[in-house]
């Protein structure tokens, strides 16, 4: 929730000579607001009495002349709209008040003070770096006399001015209250100029953002990943992924496209690579299977050429093609290196060619190609396993 | 054709990396990266000393998970998040979003420092059926 001053609950003290410094709040504070007073007085006394709950932020001065302090509060229920410090003599004293929400339950992080002669120039000192974003820096500056606040530096939002009273002027001290919100988490040393020299404090304190809770859920699944899709009347069609985990596929399917490829890498034993297109110009379907029982397979219908090309290193791997009708100039190609015992290389076509290949490394005699073909030829090439024609 | 898994093997594979996490784990949420170099911490949500339970039917549910009351923060966005052994071994690296994530928050994915983050529920399946 976003740091918020409510300006309606603005308020000012400019007092003549009294031993108290009195706020009041223009409606009840809200429960859970941050309550700041920032106010500064004449003359060499203290604050001797705090009202119920307010805690110090900051304080400067020089003792003598002119002195300065920053109190907050996180408003409670049926918080009083009256808050009252007491100072241990009667002087002359100003300050602003007012209300924020979004402020963190134990607020205060930073903050700082510095007091000056015969300048122009206010500023706070600086508070060390920020504990977190978003916080919200205010600033008292205070001056002898009474002066014009002329320009307050890094667009700072004052909250309210107000001037003591009575006496000669020189008797008295206007005080303003600024403040700004921080997005980034760095030291802040912020300023303000007044129409002649003087006497001065300024004080900052920084206040956190309201903590906010997060609530996460989840189902984290392992294994068992799919990626599928599947294309009408595309140019050109592509499922691709690298899948590690078991039991993984790529599937695609496609209807009238120009190309349509699915490839992969599939790492663990039983993964997937199928594609089926109908009406395309090339299909194919390419991939290194490592593990046991993987398949990789590609179906066509009346398309140009038609490939699934792999290396498949375990036991049991198959790669095969079936395609029909197929134009006369294309080629059909299933050819892979089948490492592992069992593998087997298949295809099958018509009115078309066939080219059925590869290279069985394996100490057993049990891998086979079979190809079928009608009204065409077909070429297959080994080096030593079973070879089965059908034409 | 996809293999398919009995649930005892399921189960056996969801204990296996379960139990990795060990005693005294934690999930972490972090800024963007990946197992083997992972975002920067933004909030640490110590597991319970049997992080999950057993599994069933494939599945392990966490056991409660602690609050972090008082998370780092970061000006960023978390973006993954990390269950981790109790040296800092990452055993599982998964996502964090809005919505449709691995794990989904609510509260906004950036984290202040000192916000509190907490965990309504996490299960994990090491396999699917």
């Amino acid at each position: 929730m976003a740091i918020t001053e409510l300006t309606a609950q603005r308020n000012t003290v400019g007092a003549g000579q009294l031993t108290t410094v009195t706020f009041n709040y223009p409606n009840t504070p809200t429960p859970g607001n941050l309550l700041v007073a920032g106010f500064a007085w004449r003359g060499d006394v203290t604050i001797t009495g705090v009202p119920s709950g307010w805690n110090l932020a900051a304080s400067t001065g020089n003792g003598t002349n002119i002195d300065g302090a920053i109190y907050y509060k996180i408003a409670g229920s049926s918080e009083p709209t009256t808050a009252q410090w007491t100072l241990s003599g009667s002087q002359k004293a100003s300050g602003v008040a007012s209300e924020w929400s979004g402020i963190h339950a134990t607020p205060l992080d930073k903050s700082n003070g510095l007091n000056g002669v015969a300048g122009t120039v206010l500023n706070t000192g600086a508070t060390g770096t920020l504990s977190q974003a978003n916080e919200l820096v205010i600033n008292l500056f205070s001056s002898r006399d009474t002066v014009n606040f002329s320009a307050f530096g890094n667009s700072q939002i004052v909250s309210g001015t107000a001037q003591s009273t009575g006496g000669t002027t020189a008797s008295r001290n206007t005080s303003v209250l600024a403040s700004l919100v921080v997005s980034a988490t760095t030291s802040v040393d912020y300023g303000a100029q007044i129409d002649s020299a003087q006497t001065w404090v300024a004080a900052v304190a920084t206040f956190k953002q309201a903590a906010v809770t997060h609530t996460a859920s989840g189902s984290l699944s392992g294994q068992g990943s799919n990626l599928s899709s599947s294309a009408v009347l595309n140019v050109t069609h592509e499922v691709s992924s690298a899948l590690s985990g078991q039991g993984s596929d790529i599937n695609g399917s496609a209807r009238r496209f120009r190309h349509f490829d699915a490839f992969g890498n599939l790492v663990a034993s039983g993964s997937n690579i199928s594609g089926e297109a109908i009406r395309y110009r090339s299909h194919d379907s390419n991939a290194e299977l490592i593990g046991q029982g993987s398949e990789l397979t590609g179906s066509a219908i009346r398309y140009r050429s038609h490939h699934a090309d792999g290396e498949l290193v375990g036991q049991g791997a198959q790669l095969s093609g079936d395609a029909d009708r197929s134009d006369s100039i294309a080629v059909h190609t299933a050819a892979g290196d089948l490492l592992g015992q069992g593998s087997l290389i298949t295809g099958r076509t018509r009115n078309g060619e066939i080219v059925a290949s590869g290279i069985i490394n394996a100490t057993y005699q049990t891998h086979s190609i079979n190809a079928s073909l009608d009204r065409q030829e077909i070429s297959a090439t080994y080096e030593t396993h079973t070879i089965q024609t059908t034409l | 054709m996809a293999v398919t898994h009995s649930t005892a093997a399921r189960n056996a594979a969801t204990d296996a990396v379960t139990a990795l996490i060990g005693a005294s784990g934690n999930l972490k949420l972090r800024l963007a990266g990946n197992i083997g170099v992972p975002g920067a911490v933004v909030a640490t949500l110590p597991l319970s000393e049997d992080a999950f339970g057993d599994s069933s039917n494939g599945t392990a549910t966490a056991n409660a998970i602690s609050s972090d009351t008082n998370a780092t923060g970061n000006a960023s966005p978390v973006a993954n998040a990390t269950l981790e052994a109790s040296g800092g071994t990452v055993v599982i690296h998964c996502a964090v979003g809005a919505s449709g994530s691995d794990i989904n928050m609510t509260g906004g994915l950036t984290i202040a420092a000192g916000d509190t983050v907490e965990v309504s529920s996490l299960t994990y399946t090491a396999l699917t059926a």
